[in-house]
């Protein structure tokens, strides 16, 4: 039983960390129609600055995490307002940018900091265990979970329930109508990728306290939050959330019990769903 | 330097002609780290030898591997052809020595290990296997662990790919033919980032031995085993990359007190080990690792072989000249089967806290003169 | 339209090209040192390589991020069979590589064109790292020990006497090269080709017309996956180990730079991009090899942005301008 708990807290922890590397890539690319492929890359950049501030210089953890947002946030509008505007309409073109993107960004890295791997970091306040039901759990992960739901809920939020929800839902659905309607399309597509590149970069430091940061996690990411786009149906929060979760269990679960399918398991839940339901669970159209 | 040119006959043409060594080590990769501190080694025993070996230049040409097979190949295949190197040290993992010896075997260009060496690649006659091969160089310690610690059963956690997975066979063969009996083996992938799936999988036993490829996994697991609140203790291979300073330094704690078996430690006290432990730091401020040793042995294995040859560095000379070798070297005496398989000592090690300085403690044991048991007999 | 010229010039004009081509493929390596020669045979491999990516892309419209899983599977077909069976022969090598990776296209196209657009595009990227995770697991593929194949000799050709050498091995792939590039030829200029162009265009347009658009992309993504199987076989016995690497994105963008630096939809574009590429690749290696992915993310993200019809449109036009008039490099 007490495995049993554990896992499936372990598989929604890192269920979380799936769901904030894949929600920006998912919102984008049901929002603009643009699949950034650069996507993991930036949660890369943002877990490489965010041990540059808790590591290096040694400041306190939730820093790390917006300021490790904040960069990949910001390289992230570069990437738009500079390359990406002009390539309006082609949306190959812009899926190629963006994977050009992952080898600078990549390659940049690994010069700034190096090629050797940082391992898992955390805030010293959240080191220790929590008792629930008698099984001692660590307490990161626990704060991760909640920071998943935390940002669920304002991305939902957002979605939902504001203007610039609907706005963006309108311009999802019909993009010369929005604007027609005299709605700026183009200052609210900035602030959604902005958003989304800032989630990637925030996702890369919290994951980094599971996973620590390293020159290849721009396409292990990157393959990831793609399967949990398929898995989970994209455009939306909540098809993130649901694949992030549902990969996360599989993939937990599937390890403990199949030790020796360990690498499957998800791409197993992809073929699935795509052979089942190709728009994934929550998703809206083929 | 080179020799005064009215000096030409055909000898004196060739003995002008600098001796390349290739090197191929990894500066990108999870052992990252350790491509430095090879190097570090390397050069330390050509700057001994001034640069010159009977009476050549040495020029030493190093490559990065990138910590993957095809690059190492590939770097390989640029030396062999372009440079035209006839020695190469390196490449480190397993699989690249497996990709590159028929290669070299073609090349005629003699290869060495640098933490160990695959079995396989006997077959070649090119292949220096040093100190000695994955399996045999931690079968010892599997009947350490049985005869000397007293541990009847073991599970094992060992990484997914050819250089943990020989240490591991290598320990589990040690301690069933002692008399133990391993219950269970796992195998996390390479790169796992997230270790609990097995953790929750691990069943009891007396010990629980792990062998994971960088102090980045060592330390994700250490971590997730003490949080999982699983008692039963743990060994391991103390050596490698995951036991330099700068790693115990960030394994800090949790590492104390687990032993494992390691081919060196800085602490060895013999005269001609305390003289290395400080060229090393004066030349890289840090006491030295097996990566530096390693490094350092191998080179001045190639610099005595090519005295003994003269100069010359084609196989056919060089290779039964590195093979009649025995020296002393800061880790132990060191000889060669006829097949390329060095002979060493191995030993047991922990990390140990000195004066809040987290290094490796000095041999708690030593195994001498260790041999793959599938060679055959002297 | 530049002045006519006398016959002769017109005649010397339009054979220059392939005069020039015939030069630079054809004599030139044999003047070269070994190690240059390799490199010359691993840019015709990727060219073959990059115009099978060309055909799906440039020609057909879709992107298929993962094309390496056919590149690969034809490798490792070769492999697999050294290292099970030790059959070295090139001629059971060659079918069964292409055999595989045509397998390994029908699977992949089914399930790819079960979906479009943005969907198309991760699931031909999944798929491939699916594939690159069998490889990396699959005990029986991989030579003991390691993940991938090691020590795959130079093929056997049955010819007794035959040694290989760099140059021979050369002139072998140059072959190769040429029948690919003429058959290339042959579809682009057929009614199949024009109907593929047609759906690039607009498929809707196409299926109007009543054309099976789904049949006609499905075909096209399984002939590429023949040629670019046929170039993973070459590679294999090129490089002599087959990794899972060669099954991974890394390995499936090389094709799209390529592309997109020479010039996609057109015959040489390819060609010219694998050239430029691999020879960036060597000089890049000599001086800066731990900068190399920068200078080709670099290059890439320069040619998408500002010279979108890559290198051979200013080829073109630059010989149009000195009086060429054979027609459009264009296919």
């Amino acid at each position: 039983m007490e495995v049993f708990g554990r896992n499936l807290l372990n598989g929604i922890s890192f269920g979380m960390v799936l769901f904030l590397a894949g929600s920006g890539l998912s919102v984008v690319m049901g929002v603009m129609g643009i699949t950034n492929l650069a996507h993991g890359a930036l949660y890369m950049l943002g877990g490489y600055v965010g041990w540059t501030v808790a590591i290096h210089y040694g400041m306190n953890f939730w820093l790390a995490v917006f300021l490790g947002g904040l960069v990949s946030g910001l390289i992230g509008l570069t990437i738009e307002r500079i390359f990406l505007r002009h390539l309006y309409k082609q949306p190959n073109e812009q899926v190629l940018l963006t994977f050009g993107f992952v080898y600078i960004i990549t390659n940049l890295c690994i010069w700034i900091w190096g090629g050797r791997p940082r391992m898992q970091f955390s805030s010293p306040a959240l080191s220790g265990l929590l008792d629930i039901f008698g099984m001692p759990y660590p307490i990161t992960r626990l704060v991760i979970i909640a920071m998943g739901v935390i940002v669920a809920i304002v991305l939902w939020w957002l979605q939902d329930r504001t203007r610039i929800g609907a706005i963006i839902r309108a311009g999802m659905d019909d993009k010369e109508m929005t604007m027609g309607l005299g709605i700026n399309l183009e200052r609210v597509s900035m602030l959604v990728f902005f958003l989304a590149a800032f989630v990637a970069g925030v996702a890369g430091v919290v994951g980094a306290q599971l996973m620590g940061v390293h020159s290849i996690l721009g396409l292990d990411i990157l393959l990831v939050a793609l399967i949990v786009v398929i898995v989970g149906g994209m455009g939306s929060v909540q098809g993130a959330l649901s694949g992030g979760i549902s990969i996360g269990l599989i993939d937990t679960f599937g390890k403990s019990l199949f030790p020796q399918f360990a690498m499957f398991t998800m791409y197993l839940a992809m073929v699935v769903i795509l052979l089942v339901k190709p728009s994934g669970i929550l998703g809206r159209r083929v | 330097m080179t020799f005064p040119a009215f000096l030409g006959s055909a000898r004196d043409a060739c003995a002008a002609e600098p001796i390349k060594i290739g090197a191929i080590l990894d500066f990108t990769g999870p052992v990252a780290d350790l491509g430095p501190k090879f190097k570090a080694g390397i050069e330390l025993a050509l700057e001994e030898a001034g640069y010159k070996v009977a009476g050549r230049e040495i020029k030493l040409i190093v490559e990065d591997g990138a910590t993957d097979v095809t690059v190492a190949l590939d770097k390989f295949k640029k030396m062999a052809d372009k440079d035209q190197i006839h020695i190469c040290i390196g490449p480190l993992m397993g699989d690249a020595h497996l990709a590159i010896a028929p290669y070299a075997a073609e090349k005629k260009v003699i290869i060495t290990s640098l933490i160990n060496g695959m079995f396989e690649t006997i077959k070649y006659k090119t292949y220096l296997i040093y100190p000695t091969t994955v399996d045999a160089q931690t079968y010892p310690f599997g009947q350490y662990a049985f005869q000397k610690l007293g541990y009847k059963t073991m599970i094992t956690v060992g990484a997914n790919y050819a250089g943990k997975i020989g240490y591991t066979n290598g320990v589990k063969k040690g301690f069933e033919d002692a008399g133990g009996k391993v219950l269970q083996q796992l195998w996390p992938p390479v790169g796992a980032p997230d270790y609990s799936p097995f953790v929750s999988a691990i069943k009891k036993a007396d010990v629980v031995m792990f062998a994971l490829e960088g102090p980045g996994p060592v330390s994700r697991f250490i971590y997730q085993y003490r949080q999982a609140g699983l008692k039963m203790p743990l060994i391991t291979i103390t050596q490698d990359g995951d036991y330099t300073p700068e790693a115990l330094k960030e394994l800090g704690d949790i590492a104390l007190g687990i032993k494992g078996e390691a081919s060196y430690s800085w602490q060895i006290n013999t005269p001609i080990n305390q003289k290395f432990v400080k060229a090393i730091k004066a030349k890289t401020g840090k006491v030295p690792s097996c990566s530096e040793q390693n490094g350092y042995t191998l080179a001045k294995v190639m610099l005595e072989g090519l005295k003994a040859t003269g100069g010359d560095d084609s196989y056919n000379k060089l290779w039964p000249a590195v093979l009649k070798l025995k020296m002393d070297t800061p880790q132990g005496p060191l000889s060669f089967t006829p097949e390329g398989v060095a002979i060493t000592d191995v030993y047991v090690t922990e990390a140990q806290k000195v004066g809040g300085e987290y290094v490796l403690s000095p041999p708690l044991y030593t195994v001498k003169a260790i041999r793959d048991w599938r060679l055959p007999k002297k | 339209m530049a002045a006519r010229g006398s016959p002769l010039q017109d005649l010397i004009t339009r054979f220059l090209p392939w005069i020039g081509a015939g030069v630079v493929l054809g004599i030139l390596p044999a003047l070269l040192p070994s190690y240059m020669q390799s490199i010359w045979t691993k840019f015709l491999i990727f060219a073959i390589f990059a115009t099978s990516f060309d055909l799906i892309y440039g020609h057909a419209g879709l992107l298929s991020l993962g094309h390496a899983a056919f590149f690969g599977a034809g490798g490792y077909a070769v492999g697999v069979l050294m290292l099970h069976t030790g059959i070295t022969s090139f001629w059971v090598g060659l079918p069964l590589g292409i055999l595989v990776a045509v397998a390994i296209a029908v699977l992949f196209g089914f399930i790819s064109l079960r979906v479009s657009g943005m969907y198309f595009l991760l699931v031909t990227f999944a798929l491939a790292q699916l594939l690159y995770s069998v490889a990396w697991n699959w005990l029986w593929i991989n030579s003991p020990g390691m993940q991938g194949i090691a020590g795959i000799p130079l093929p056997d050709l049955g010819i007794p006497s035959l040694e290989w050498n760099t140059i021979y091995f050369y002139y072998f792939v140059l072959i190769f090269f040429c029948i690919c590039f003429y058959l290339v030829y042959r579809i682009m200029n057929s009614p199949f080709g024009y109907a593929l162009r047609g759906i690039r265009e607009s498929e809707i347009r196409m299926q109007a017309l009543g054309y099976n658009t789904w049949l006609y992309k499905f075909i096209i993504f399984v002939v590429t996956g023949a040629f670019a199987g046929l170039a993973g076989v070459l590679f294999a016995y090129f490089n002599r180990l087959i990794s899972p690497v060669y099954l991974g994105v890394g390995t499936s963008f090389l094709p799209m730079c390529m592309v997109i630096i020479g010039g996609s939809g057109t015959r040489i574009g390819p060609v010219i991009g694998a050239m430029v590429i691999i020879f960036v690749e060597y000089f890049s290696s000599l001086f800066t090899p731990e900068r190399w992915p920068l200078i080709l993310g670099g290059a890439f993200v320069v040619a998408i942005m500002y010279a979108r019809g890559g290198i051979v449109i200013y080829l073109s036009r630059f010989w149009k301008q000195i009086g060429y008039r054979h027609g459009s490099i264009e296919g």
